[in-house]
């Protein structure tokens, strides 16, 4: 009994010490989302009696393109991917829209909205008419997604025209959201050969509710543009990644 | 009556074309009157989009001026690099903005929100469309929002609790150096029923707003029916751009309650466009004019001499009338007159036949019959005297019966016999079966050769022969139909006894009227055999023709003091 117990520590030992062996052998993964220069100008939808006029006391700004960003790492061939997490993401919904346009989310991984607002938005999700109950969230109300695989969530307001959420859902690779500057970090990434990718959802460039005549999805896929491969040891990757001007994505 | 007809087709023509002319002649004008209330309507509906554009520079404007105001520019700045809003700024922010309100001019805002650089709102200020204790959400997101966050001025129209608010955003820009965005600010006014008055006010129309398939508010309490609806279903569903819904519209006619009214609807643009908002402007439909409506808004003035061609119309009449009664009278009145006058002197026997040569057409064609059917009695009265002489002679003695005594001949009716097959032609029924019971009456004509008659001829149409003189006897006897029966069934005699036996019985009889007439002490001189036996083969002859007669038996007997000699048939079976 006592040799068994001794055979039990062992293995148990030599398991921590594999775990740890391998912890070590990951890396980290750094870099930069260089956006292309000039910027994005706001499309003018849903005009009313009047064309949208510019002020005369500054120089209009564009849209930010950054927080409708998410960097995907997908594991090369022989690349172990981790488990991931038994995780619930939180999207905040405050008022009339998303606290971030594009949220992501590991595939296993439970999605809660939170809506902090004063609005009871419908919420739908475009082509998965099963994913949220049939009835408006109400201020405070938090209902939670359960992807059951990978892809964009298409999330429109059915009482307006406006509000509207992407959400990607990553069933095979890793995913860092980037900071104000497109900076990015993947920690703790597996040794091994990743291919890195840019998902992008264009906020604001056609009607957002696909319900109404006229009205389609906006595009959104990851940035036409060739992947970098990195490979990931022990030491930190760091890479600039260049998008092209007017941030084309395919599906 | 031909021109009288000509005339009365004239006539009728005209009532037509009258008639036609006056239920056509109110549509034109109806098509006028539709066509101008689409005008209207129209220039209606162009008219409140040229006047809501308007309304949308006025409060663009406004909130251009309002994101100008100093104290707003701070309180924005500071909630801007604050990282929540907290209940003191979001007091104190709308204060401010309800004092900024209240110092508009004019046409104040019905509420004001502002944003900081984050899009959060930072307070809420005003009379309606906004809840008032709601502060620190998100309202960037929205259009107009994110467009004054980005450095535009804008305006929207928002659909909020059913009601429609027009909105105008601006940014709120820090001048001071370094200049930069701190927020919106962002206004609206209600779509209220003094805004549709004051809309409608030159045009003398009616509007009604209408969101989520709901009368919004209308500058009359008239609410549309259901077309209304209907007719926006179609426009939402075309591709169109909103700017030609009022040109490209077409009217339609719908009710409230008693009241038909014409409408045109336009969809509304912005946010509240997928709210379905629209407008209506509707006038009442203009009355339909039919034949009857239009005589009913006939006026005096219409009637005066000045409006209306009475004189012409006038002559016109007297001039149908006077022409219509006169071809009356010449072709219609008058002839009959004069046939009228010719019968009554024909039926006072001044005249023999009416005078054709002085009717024509169809009175000509009376005048004709008439004088047929005389000439046919005149016939047969001839025509029964001469067989009367030639049975009992010519009565001036030479040889006839009634000069020789042979007072009267009677044949016996023979029983009814079948009808007889149709003739060609004929004017009467076929005879009766021959019955003559001559009595001795006084015979003023003159004897007459019984000359064999021929084939009575159909009598001439236009124009029948003149009366024949008395006592002459006619070229060519005219003869009855059953003269022609009779002659053409001649075949169908039974053999006739041998000569021998008929002339014994001849004798025999011959003997019996001598005998007879002696009795009655008649005078017998010139009563010869000879003539006595051929008087009685022509009755014999003539009773021969009819239908089943076999034979003839003479008998002879005294009627009223006087022989008499009569033949009766002998029917087969």
């Amino acid at each position: 009994m006592q040799a068994r117990l001794a055979w039990a520590r062992a293995g148990l030992t030599f398991a921590a010490l594999a775990a740890a062996t391998s912890i070590a052998a990951a890396g980290s993964v750094a870099g930069k989302l260089e956006l292309p220069p000039g910027g994005l100008a706001l499309p003018a939808l849903g005009r009313a009696f009047l064309p949208r006029i510019e002020n005369p006391l500054a120089p209009v700004r564009g849209v930010d393109p950054l927080p409708s960003m998410v960097v995907v790492l997908q594991p090369g061939p022989g690349v172990e991917l981790p488990p991931p997490p038994a995780a619930t993401v939180t999207w905040e919904l405050r008022g009339d829209s998303f606290a971030r346009p594009l949220m992501v989310a590991r595939l296993g991984s439970t999605i809660e909205l939170r809506n902090s607002g004063f609005n009871a938005p419908f919420l739908v999700a475009f082509g998965q008419p099963d994913l949220f109950e049939k009835k408006p969230i109400n201020p405070s109300d938090r209902p939670q997604l359960k992807p059951t695989q990978g892809g964009l969530i298409d999330i429109i307001d059915q009482s307006t025209p406006y509000l509207r959420g992407r959400a990607l859902v990553v069933d095979r690779g890793l995913f860092a959201i980037p900071d104000g500057t497109g900076k990015f970090v993947f920690d703790d990434v597996p040794a091994g050969s990743w291919t890195v990718r840019v998902f992008y959802a264009p906020p604001n460039t056609a009607m957002r509710n696909p319900g109404r005549p006229g009205a389609t999805p906006t595009p959104a896929g990851w940035i036409d543009r060739t992947d970098e491969v990195v490979a990931v040891g022990a030491k930190r990757t760091e890479l600039t990644v260049k998008l092209p001007a007017g941030l084309p994505v395919k599906p | 009556m031909f021109w009288s007809k000509i005339w009365f087709f004239l006539i009728a023509s005209a009532a037509a074309i009258a008639i036609t002319v006056a239920l056509l002649s109110p549509r034109p004008a109806q098509r006028a009157r539709v066509e101008e209330e689409r005008q209207r309507l129209v220039v209606a509906c162009d008219v409140v989009n040229i006047q809501l554009k308007s309304a949308a520079r006025v409060q663009v404007e406004v909130a251009s001026s309002f994101a100008r105001q100093a104290g707003v520019v701070a309180v924005l700045d500071k909630a801007s690099t604050s990282d929540a809003v907290d209940a003191v700024q979001a007091k104190a922010a709308q204060e401010l903005a309800a004092s900024t309100i209240a110092g508009v001019a004019g046409n104040q805002p019905d509420f004001a929100i502002l944003v900081d650089n984050r899009g959060r709102v930072l307070t809420r200020a005003g009379s309606a469309g906004i809840d008032r204790k709601d502060y620190g959400d998100t309202m960037a997101g929205r259009l107009l929002v994110d467009e004054a966050l980005a450095g535009y001025l804008r305006d929207d129209l928002w659909q909020v609790g059913g009601r429609l608010y027009r909105v105008a955003g601006s940014p709120v820009i820090k001048r001071d150096p370094p200049v930069t965005y701190v927020g919106a600010v962002v206004i609206g006014y209600a779509v209220s029923k003094t805004f549709a008055e004051e809309l409608m006010r030159p045009l003398g129309a009616t509007i009604g707003f209408y969101t989520k398939g709901q009368m919004s508010i209308s500058s009359s309490p008239t609410v549309l029916g259901s077309e209304v609806l209907t007719e926006y279903g179609k426009l939402a569903a075309s591709q169109a751009e909103l700017d030609t819904d009022c040109k490209s519209g077409q009217p339609f006619v719908t009710v409230s309650g008693t009241q038909r009214l014409t409408a045109l609807v336009a969809r509304l643009p912005g946010e509240a466009r997928f709210d379905d908002a629209f407008f209506a402007v509707y006038v009442e439909e203009a009355p339909r004019f039919g034949l009857g409506k239009t005589i009913d808004q006939v006026r005096r003035d219409d009637l005066s001499f000045g409006n209306f061609p009475w004189i012409p119309v006038g002559i016109g009449f007297v001039v149908a009338l006077g022409v219509g009664l006169a071809l009356m009278a010449l072709e219609h009145d008058r002839p009959v007159r004069r046939l009228a006058a010719d019968a009554v002197v024909l039926a006072k026997g001044t005249g023999e036949r009416l005078p054709e040569e002085r009717h024509h057409g169809r009175l000509g064609s009376v005048a004709r019959s008439v004088n047929i059917h005389i000439d046919k009695l005149g016939r047969e009265a001839r025509a029964a005297r001469r067989d009367l002489d030639q049975l009992l002679g010519p009565a001036d003695g030479s040889g006839g019966f009634a000069a020789s005594g042979f007072s009267q001949v009677d044949l016996a009716p023979p029983p009814p016999r079948p009808a007889l097959p149709p003739a060609e032609f004929r004017f009467r029924d076929p005879m009766p079966p021959p019955e003559l019971d001559l009595a001795p009456t006084p015979r003023s004509s003159g004897a007459r050769p019984a000359a064999p008659m021929p084939p009575v001829a159909p009598p001439p149409r236009s124009k029948t022969p003149g009366p024949v003189p008395a006592g002459a006897p006619p070229a060519t006897p005219p003869r009855s139909l059953d003269d022609d029966i009779l002659a053409s069934q001649t075949g169908l005699r039974i053999p006739a006894p041998a000569a021998s036996e008929e002339e014994a019985y001849f004798h025999s009889i011959f003997a019996e009227f001598l005998e007879l007439k002696a009795r009655c002490g008649e005078p017998t001189a010139g009563l010869t055999y000879p003539k006595f036996v051929e008087k009685l083969r022509r009755n014999q002859e003539e009773l021969m023709g009819k239908p089943g007669t076999v034979g003839v038996r003479f008998s002879v007997y005294v009627k009223d003091g006087k022989a008499a000699l009569k033949a009766t048939p002998v029917k087969d079976g």
